[in-house]
């Protein structure tokens, strides 16, 4: 099988847009990866040599010459990018690679090979086949389920987790579950596996414990979805850790919660503290087909959008749904760390090269006052906060501050680079290893397994 | 008869509407979409006018728009081709712009948009807008009239005489030869944003000596008819690409100042000599460009006044928010002078209506606009239920004003920074006393502290006076204020603080001892005047700090909603809306 690595035909831009691509490319294929072809374009084969190495096998990219491969991946740095326009051969395996490393069959659906969680169950069965739909929504009883193998490999819930859970309900006493909860942001969107916060927290607690001589060792899992609020967090609390017991639970959450209640129903908001993704609303008018009745929020409208519902109640439910978690989490016995996420005015200044030039080209300026808001409001709970959520709350949109534009972190308004993560997950790691690890090292080796408790 | 007044398209979109000749309501699109200098059809803007008139589309017996697109057009095609192909690229662009945005034809979109008949929408010149907005606004039954802006149609400024219901141009300055454009490169060579950074330039020209004013104004040559013409070497008008200053003018003057870097003229402010020497420079340039406006100003108002024998001045275009040139016209020539609140391309809306209207009603009705309280007011109710949804838990309610006002007047005289939201929104960029934060200007950290903690914005801004007019020659060097439309009342000119007395106000005393000084009177403002001299009560000062009740980048408060927003992200400590006090208390 001959593998080709097609090189975007214009170099207008800065080489280091060309790593993740490359490390997502090299991550699928593993091994497989010494023996890529890459096709580039004459002129700009000198200018690609650094991105690709001494020993990279690299060829002129013509309009037949990804024809003579049965995989091909396309790196596409620009949407607009015309793949259409190369031959390639009947029956080779297309992919399209973007600047986030998201990797995506071309003009084809998804596979079970690529994605072997498609017919996990009932509710993944039936949900969407075709390639433009194969990473989104599904129902689900319990929420929703928001599953995207592009940047690498998802359950059949959406989880980036490889880890038999089953197997770890029976952990040694030694052995410590960190489960972990958020939106989009915290489960690694636009990372790869290894390179999302969660991950390198496993790598730093492990680490931490061979240096010390500790006992413990860790497994970090992360139960993240793409959109949830908080309220989803609680449900796959209970979906999922309820016979895992995890020994401590991490939230990094806060723009999902803060955005999205700014658009939800008022009487849903401030009474109740109960916040939702504004499409729900749509989904109740298509199966209700009550699209006669009028929306609380029309994202239709053209103009900027504008909030709903005032920022101290929105700020209030969030607050409100973080505490009522972290109750639960601690009543299960589990430790608890408030994560409250970063946005990109969270640092000093922004990097002007990838985070203002890519939000400049690219954001959707209608969202500029929600994303204001936004954080300001993460202003207003980094002031406000109260000794108690302080004591377990590490406030990543103060910590950020520290960093400026020589920076990059964030691939857009919210989601992090792999460089975001490692910091994120610095943070939580001096955290634990002030606040928790001392407790479960002196805890007599914290819990035991459930037959023990 | 019903005449709606628009202009929109390019900056500071805004309706206003006619009812028999008075100005009934007027109003910004952007304090509706919060999208600051938003430029869209004013949609909003207009349902609020006709809802205020009473009016629906269809009783409307014209729509005015402010200037005539396709003169405008003509002059960018002409002044392209003559800029070979430099010219070529930038008309093919503008061009571009135009055909996307819908440019060519306004009537159709406001035809449509009300569904109005086409002949029912008409257009008038930019500049018969500004001279009318100036002009049939003001109480003089006869006047100089000048307009200033960047430029219109072809037109960059105007000298004309107003009697009666008749304007009647004299003179006319054509592009490229614009002050308004003179400004606005410097305003971008000193690192602000064209068409919003022009008050930051003023405030800047407060921290520096006008080194460089004789060479500045060399490149004006002053005409005695009033007008002048300007050297070009420096500037790009015609076509600009991304700057309106050419490459000679760095060449000349030394690197511009990057945007957003930090400014101090003073030590220990953080920089280190070189980047304070560079400030001083930046100052000194700021205030050069200053005080040559304000020379090519006053020569122009004398030579125009001494052409027309008439010593009453109106004017209007965006360079009459020039408010220093404004307290030089009353004070250093004593000629009475009206300016238009919203001198501004907002403020075309209520000329174009106005001129509609005077040329087809033969002058009847003509009524001074003494109030710039024309925009939307909101019932207890509303701001009883906005308050209610807002999350905050610290109320006090009021059974009256007096109760309201001595209580206010006491959290200002206890040092709180105070939003200050009551009846009708003002018309113009000024908040009158109606959507503003106020503060105690006798603490001298007051000014630091409202805009780095209130309204985030660069420390070295200034902030304007309020005082009862009767009481504004006891601390500011001018004459007494002239009228119930004097500038004065609507913030438009600045005068010199009183030595004396700027130790007693020093958080509205700018660093060159002047201040933009607003007067209040008992018909002005009512209770906004009851607050001053309650304050004054209290402190000996009738005085108070009167800043816009906004956050940097964003547009003037419009509803009671907007106002809790920007409560509650500021540093503001307390709301007064209506008569209810809103304090910084919440639980999380």
């Amino acid at each position: 099988m001959s593998i080709a690595v097609v090189l975007p035909p214009d170099h207008r831009f800065n080489l280091r847009w060309l790593v993740q691509p490359l490390e997502a490319v090299r991550t699928w294929l593993g091994e497989r990866f010494e023996s890529v072809n890459f096709l580039c374009a004459a002129e700009l084969m000198d200018a690609y040599r650094p991105a690709l190495g001494t020993g990279a096998a690299v060829s002129q990219l013509t309009r037949e010459s990804p024809a003579a491969f049965t995989e091909v991946f396309f790196i596409i740095l620009d949407p607009g990018y015309p793949v259409g326009h190369y031959r390639t051969a009947p029956e080779a395996a297309i992919h399209t690679v973007d600047r986030t490393g998201a990797i995506r069959p071309h003009g084809r659906v998804l596979t079970e090979d690529e994605d072997p969680g498609m017919n996990a169950h009932v509710f993944t069965r039936l949900g969407p086949r075709d390639s433009q739909h194969a990473w989104a929504f599904n129902h689900f009883p319990w929420g929703y389920l928001y599953r995207d193998p592009s940047w690498g490999a998802v359950d059949g819930f959406g989880h980036r987790i490889t880890a038999d859970l089953r197997a770890l309900e029976k952990r040694e006493r030694t052995h410590k579950v960190v489960a972990c909860y958020g939106g989009s942001a915290a489960w690694g969107w636009e990372c790869l596996p290894h390179q999302v916060w969660t991950a390198l927290l496993e790598e730093r607690l492990n680490a931490r414990s061979r240096s010390v001589g500790s006992p413990l060792r860790f497994t970090v899992l992360n139960f993240a979805g793409p959109g949830h609020v908080v309220l989803h967090q609680i449900f796959t609390h209970i979906l999922h850790a309820h016979r895992l017991n995890p020994d401590v639970v991490i939230t990094f959450d806060g723009i999902n919660d803060l955005f999205d209640g700014q658009l939800c129903d008022p009487s849903l908001v401030g009474p109740h503290d109960i916040v939702y993704q504004e499409a729900q609303e749509l989904w109740a008018q298509i199966l209700h087909q009550s699209h006669d009745r009028a929306r609380v929020f029309p994202p239709e409208t053209d103009g900027p959008w504008r909030a709903v519902n005032q920022p101290m109640t929105v700020l209030r439910a969030y607050v409100a749904r973080a505490r009522q978690f972290r109750r639960m989490a601690e009543g299960m016995g589990a430790h608890f760390i408030w994560g409250v996420q970063p946005v990109v005015s969270s640092k000093a200044a922004l990097s002007p090269e990838f985070e203002k030039d890519y939000l400049d080209r690219h954001a959707d300026h209608r969202l500029e006052s929600i994303h204001d808001n936004c954080r300001r409001m993460l202003d207003i709970l980094s002031r406000e906060a109260t000794a108690s959520d302080r004591e377990a709350m590490v406030d990543h949109h103060a910590l950020f501050r520290r960093f400026g534009a020589e920076d990059w972190l964030f691939w857009d308004s919210c989601h992090l680079t792999p460089e975001g993560n490692v910091r994120v997950a610095d943070f939580f790691a001096e955290h634990m290893a002030t606040r928790i690890l001392p407790i479960l090292e002196a805890d007599g080796f914290g819990r035991g397994t459930d037959d023990q408790r | 008869m019903n005449v709606l007044g628009l202009s929109f398209d390019y900056h500071d979109a805004a309706a206003a509407i006619l009812v028999n000749g008075a100005i009934v309501a007027a109003a910004q699109e952007e304090r509706f979409s919060r999208r600051k200098h938003d430029k869209a059809l004013p949609e909003q803007a207009i349902d609020y006018c006709l809802k205020q008139a009473g009016l629906r589309a269809v009783d409307l017996d014209k729509v005015v728009y402010y200037e005539q697109p396709l003169l405008k057009f003509d002059r960018i095609l002409r002044s392209s081709l003559r800029r070979g192909k430099a010219g070529f690229a930038y008309l093919k662009d503008t061009a571009a712009a135009w055909l996307r945005e819908d440019k060519f034809e306004p009537r159709l979109r406001i035809a449509e948009c009300l569904n109005l008949p086409l002949e029912r929408v008409v257009c008038v010149r930019h500049h018969e807008s500004h001279a009318a907005s100036a002009f049939y606004c003001s109480p003089f039954d006869e006047a100089t009239v000048i307009t200033l802006d960047g430029v219109g149609e072809y037109e960059t400024a105007t000298i004309g005489v107003g009697r009666g219901s008749e304007l009647r141009t004299l003179s006319t300055i054509r592009m490229p030869h614009s002050l308004g454009l003179f400004y606005s490169a410097f305003t971008a060579y000193l690192g602000f944003e064209v068409n919003e950074g022009e008050y930051k330039v003023m405030g800047m020209a407060g921290f520096g000596q006008p080194d460089r004013h004789d060479e500045l104004l060399r490149l004006f040559s002053l005409q005695d008819d009033g007008t002048f013409r300007l050297d070009q070497r420096f500037f790009e008008f015609t076509a600009p690409n991304d700057l309106p200053y050419t490459p000679a003018l760095p060449a000349w003057l030394g690197p511009a100042r990057p945007p957003e870097s930090p400014f101090a003229t003073t030590e220990g402010e953080g920089l280190d000599a070189a980047a304070l020497a560079d400030c001083r420079r930046y100052a000194n340039l700021a205030a050069s460009v200053q005080k040559c406006t304000e020379t090519v100003i006053l020569h122009m108002v004398s030579r125009a006044v001494e052409r027309t024998g008439i010593r009453n001045v109106c004017m209007a275009g965006g360079v009459a928010l020039n408010s220093l040139a404004n307290g030089r016209i009353i004070r250093e020539l004593g000629l009475p002078l009206y300016v238009q609140p919203a001198a501004g391309d907002a403020g075309g809306a209520v000329g174009a209506a106005l001129s509609y209207y005077h040329s087809a009603s033969g002058g009847k009705g003509r009524r001074p606009l003494t109030s710039a309280f024309l925009g939307p007011a909101y019932t207890p109710d509303e701001i009883a239920a906005a308050i209610r949804d807002s999350g905050f838990e610290q109320v006090e309610c009021f059974d009256d004003d007096d109760a309201l006002i001595d209580r206010t007047a006491q959290l200002l005289a206890d040092g709180l920074v105070l939003g200050w939201f009551q009846g009708r929104s003002e018309w113009g960029p000024r908040a009158l006393g109606c959507r503003s934060i106020l503060a105690d200007p006798t603490r001298p950290d007051m000014q630091r502290a409202v805009n780095e903690r209130i309204k985030f914005r660069e420390p070295f801004r200034p902030f304007a006076p309020a005082t009862p007019v009767d009481e504004a020659v006891r601390f500011f060097d001018m004459p007494p204020v002239g009228g119930a439309a004097a500038p004065e009342y609507f913030m438009l000119a600045v005068h010199p603080v009183r030595e004396e007395q700027r130790t007693a106000i020093p958080a509205v005393s700018h660093a060159d001892g002047t201040a933009r000084v607003q007067v209040v009177s008992a018909q002005s403002n009512p209770l906004f005047f009851a607050l001053l001299q309650a304050f004054g009560q209290r402190t000996g000062v009738p005085v108070l700090l009167n800043t816009s009740f906004n956050l940097r980048g964003e547009p003037v408060v419009e509803t009671p909603t907007d106002a809790l927003k920007t409560f509650a992200f500021s540093g503001i400590d307390a709301l007064v809306m209506g008569r209810s006090i809103v304090h910084k208390s919440f639980t999380l």
